[in-house]
């Protein structure tokens, strides 16, 4: 078990301020936009994975390694542990979305920031293919790592998403004998996915200044990702949302997440309550 | 009214117990009570059902950043670590499971403990396993007040034996019935 695991090491406020305005002024990067408690566990992550005794070692590398801020990017970012969480959110989007979206539109934007590595990015390729239209589709996938990005095009990810991700698989398929292998390239330390499914991808990077684009997307998929901001940011993250969604657009967030809580959210309506589906009105 | 916040972790023998303890609160207590339950993951509904019928107070799996309130039962939901925030709010999160579980009862207590100090009560029942034993010595490193189900009595020692060794002296060793006792007099005090 790791230090992480056994919450030995303790940040306090100073320390985290402390942080928080050297990455500002080293890199005019701002931590303060993120949540507090699952911040303080990603440095404390960050400090044992590269064996730094404590918050000050950090900070002093911080502040000496212009190099390792990029590391430090990609590993503040929260890897997802699974394919298909929550099966019946995509067992709802590939059968009563991605239909309307086949109706009403010739090309398909749809954007899933935050796509650390990846999962969600991919249990949405295999939707749109299971619903026949993801050649229609242009899926931009987002994040603030340059080597999380790099890293999940292609990734190989380890075993032990495996059992959980077949699994809901076969959740997803209502069916026991469903298999996702059909998806997969396995090999001995890990699997891939099918090149094919990455066609209509796109991996970029995004800056947390700059989110906004006019990318005018159909559909935002972005589940799990608001919990990691405080209130503040989620505010605007949320008006970041409505300017680059299309009218009629569709918004899917963590079945625990809401929007209640920011202005912006009587521009929504809530179409499906028990996955977080939300749309904005054409 | 020296408690602000109850937090209450248990596992696989628990589920009958927390059951009875919500039985037993009076519609006027006005301690919220964090529920830091292991679950079946991919199971997300049900449970807040089970735990309401004999509940006199509301249950309810908070929203992310979802404000603490008193008279409420809070259950952690299904897949995600629930967090106490400094500013009385919950915080989720889909980080990797600890102690193979999410929610981690630890995660739960330690946040809570750290964010509610001296006014945090922490309660572990029955269980197969050990989380929760660092939680509680984290109750009691802020200030808080510890309570252990007597193992005698949980269906799964394991976890009250686990909570007691890690944390050393708990304030109290209870059985199920004393702990309610206990609880609805916090309130009257």
């Amino acid at each position: 078990m790791n230090r992480l695991a056994n919450e030995e090491i303790e940040i306090g406020i100073s320390g985290l301020r402390k942080l928080i305005e050297t990455v500002k002024s080293h890199y005019d990067f701002d931590l303060s936009i993120y949540a507090s408690t699952s911040l303080k566990r990603r440095v404390a992550r960050i400090m044992d994975h590269n064996s730094l005794k404590d918050l000050e070692a950090l900070i002093d590398k911080l502040a000496t390694q212009k190099d390792f801020f990029q590391h430090f990017k990609q590993q503040l970012t929260v890897e997802g542990t699974e394919f298909f969480r929550d099966p019946a959110f995509w067992r709802y989007l590939r059968d009563e979305i991605c239909p309307v979206l086949a109706r009403n539109h010739m090309k398909i934007k749809i954007w899933i920031p935050g796509c650390s590595s990846a999962e969600e990015v991919l249990s949405t390729a295999i939707c749109l293919k299971e619903a026949g239209i993801y050649d229609k589709c242009t899926i931009t996938a987002s994040d603030i790592s340059s080597l999380a990005v790099e890293a999940a095009r292609d990734k190989l990810y380890s075993n032990n998403k495996l059992e959980i991700s077949e699994n809901n698989y076969k959740r997803f398929q209502e069916d026991e004998s469903a298999d996702m292998s059909k998806y997969l390239i396995k090999q001995d330390k890990g699997f891939r996915f099918k090149e094919d499914l990455y066609r209509n991808v796109v991996f970029e990077t995004h800056d947390h200044k700059n989110m906004s684009r006019s990318r005018s997307v159909n559909m935002i998929i972005c589940r799990n990702y608001f919990i990691y901001f405080s209130s503040l940011f989620q505010e605007k993250l949320l008006e970041i949302f409505t300017d680059n969604l299309s009218l009629n657009g569709y918004l899917a967030i963590g079945n625990k997440e809401t929007i209640d809580f920011c202005k912006d959210s009587g521009k929504y309506s809530l179409i499906n309550e028990n996955e977080k589906m939300y749309r904005k009105p054409g | 009214m020296r408690y602000k916040l109850i937090i209450i972790g248990g596992s696989a023998g628990s589920f009958q117990l927390v059951t009875r303890i919500l039985s037993k609160l009076p519609a006027n207590f006005n301690i919220p009570v964090v529920l830091a339950l292991h679950r079946l993951k991919h199971v997300r509904h049900g449970f807040v059902e089970a735990l309401s019928i004999k509940s006199v107070l509301p249950v309810v799996e908070p929203h992310d950043k979802e404000s603490i309130k008193p008279g409420k039962i809070y259950l952690a939901p299904a897949n995600y670590h629930l967090y106490v925030e400094l500013a009385g709010k919950f915080a989720l999160s889909t980080e990797e499971p600890v102690n193979h579980s999410r929610p981690a009862i630890d995660l739960t207590f330690a946040t809570g403990a750290y964010a509610y100090k001296e006014k945090t009560v922490g309660i572990i029942l029955s269980g197969a396993n050990k989380d929760g034993a660092l939680g509680l010595k984290k109750v009691k490193d802020y200030g808080g007040y510890t309570i252990v189900q007597e193992p005698t009595e949980a269906q799964m020692p394991t976890m009250p034996v686990a909570a007691l060794e890690r944390t050393g002296s708990v304030d109290q060793v209870l059985k199920v019935d004393e702990i309610i006792k206990f609880l609805i007099s916090l309130t009257k005090s």
